[in-house]
């Protein structure tokens, strides 16, 4: 188990997406910023004496900024990319190369095979998400004081967490489902993007876009039920349909 | 795994020169505020002030405009204090000076006074403390890496 989980981490062609996938992320996300991170507030008021002027970092144009960079649309659509292949590489491409034949000899049962396959491609989704996201607020705001205690005091921020992880789990367990229905890796690839991207296109508010969509204006409602619903039921959902067809059927 | 902890080593690396590179691309870019009052009148305990407060993504060159003013203006950065400009202004100012440090920065008066102002910031470089976040990001994980390839040969 844990030596198929090593294995499947290791595997040079996901390594190389991975190289590949977080230094794009991470420009994308910086030039966002330069290009389009523009906040600025007018503001009028009395005071009675001097009046404070210290400013919180969740009020001040900067974390309006911080929010709206991750509000744009091609970071989400890169991401969503680099998840799509990558599911694609380690639920399909195994079966192509030959070597699934190898892993389900192994005495281990068919479900926690997935599971274990599952789990790799939920270590590889997070890294490519979190790790440029984090590397570019490390980076891009360096000179603010206490960044981070004041991002994670910010509840807003917070709930950017989570959407940005219910879009992961949506893109995944979506092209997992397709991955395992299809018989050929660049089909799954292609019906993955056309099921996950082809809405944004369109401007249907339909998820994964739908949560990169609410990220200015309806973070508060991150565990409402109707995202809770597009982001946690429906992917568990499509990871019990993909266990039922690997259970079902044979390797290849 | 070991290769897995190279290949996150290696995207550590090439994320330092990815940032290496962006700012040079975008640093055409520039950011116009349109001209807003800015003001202070104070009143015995009572302050009643205008202020124009807004981002600055990078080190870059703020040009200033104002008109139709009179007293002492500043630009100073909310989260460290700092003030980068301060002038006094009788009927219009044009002044252009460099802001080192990404933040919010507020435009506002120090006493009475007030001017319609309008601002526009260009020329974007990474900041000092940016340039050392990822250059340490990058030499280290180039150390690390090498030490772990070296120990991969043996």
């Amino acid at each position: 188990m844990k030596g198929l989980f090593k294995w499947e981490l290791s595997e040079h062609l996901r390594v190389s997406m991975l190289v590949a996938g977080i230094p794009t992320l991470l420009m994308v996300l910086t030039s966002d910023l330069l290009s389009h991170g523009r906040a600025f507030s007018y503001s009028t008021g009395g005071s009675i004496g001097g009046g404070s002027e210290g400013m919180p970092l969740s009020k001040s144009p900067t974390g309006s900024v911080i929010l709206s960079t991750f509000g744009l649309n091609h970071f989400w659509i890169l991401l969503s990319i680099f998840i799509i292949i990558m599911s694609a590489m380690i639920f399909r491409a195994d079966r192509e190369g030959g070597y699934a034949q190898a892993i389900f000899t192994l005495p281990i049962s068919k479900k926690k095979l997935f599971g274990t396959k599952f789990l790799v491609l939920l270590v590889y989704s997070l890294l490519l998400l979190y790790l440029p996201m984090f590397l570019f607020l490390a980076t891009a705001f360096a000179s603010v004081p206490n960044l981070f205690s004041g991002l994670f005091g910010w509840e807003s921020f917070r709930h950017l967490l989570v959407f940005a992880l219910y879009f992961a789990l949506y893109s995944a367990s979506l092209s997992v489902l397709v991955s395992l229905v299809l018989p050929n890796s660049s089909q799954a690839i292609m019906i993955s993007f056309i099921l996950i991207l082809l809405p944004s296109f369109l401007g249907l508010n339909l998820p994964p876009f739908s949560f990169v969509t609410a990220i200015p204006k309806y973070l508060g409602q991150a565990f409402s039920s109707g995202y809770v619903l597009q982001g946690v039921v429906v992917p568990a959902v499509f990871v019990v349909l993909s266990l039922v067809l690997v259970e079902r059927r044979d390797v290849v | 795994m070991r290769r897995f902890l190279a290949g996150v080593l290696l995207s550590l690396v090439l994320s330092a020169v990815a940032l290496l590179v962006v700012y040079p691309l975008k640093s055409g870019e520039l950011i116009t505020i349109p001209p807003v009052q800015v003001s202070r009148l104070e009143s015995g305990n009572y302050t009643m002030q205008s202020t124009l407060s807004l981002h600055i993504p990078a080190w870059s060159r703020v040009n200033l405009t104002c008109g139709n003013g009179r007293g002492q203006i500043y630009l100073k950065n909310v989260f460290t204090g700092k003030i980068v400009f301060e002038a006094p202004i009788y009927g219009s100012l044009k002044a252009s000076f460099p802001v080192p440090h990404e933040g919010t920065y507020v435009l506002a008066f120090r006493g009475n006074g007030s001017a319609i102002c309008s601002l526009v910031v260009t020329d974007f470089h990474a900041p000092e403390r940016t340039q050392e976040r990822y250059s340490i990001i990058g030499i280290a994980a180039s150390i690390l890496l090498a030490v772990m390839i070296r120990g991969w040969s043996r």
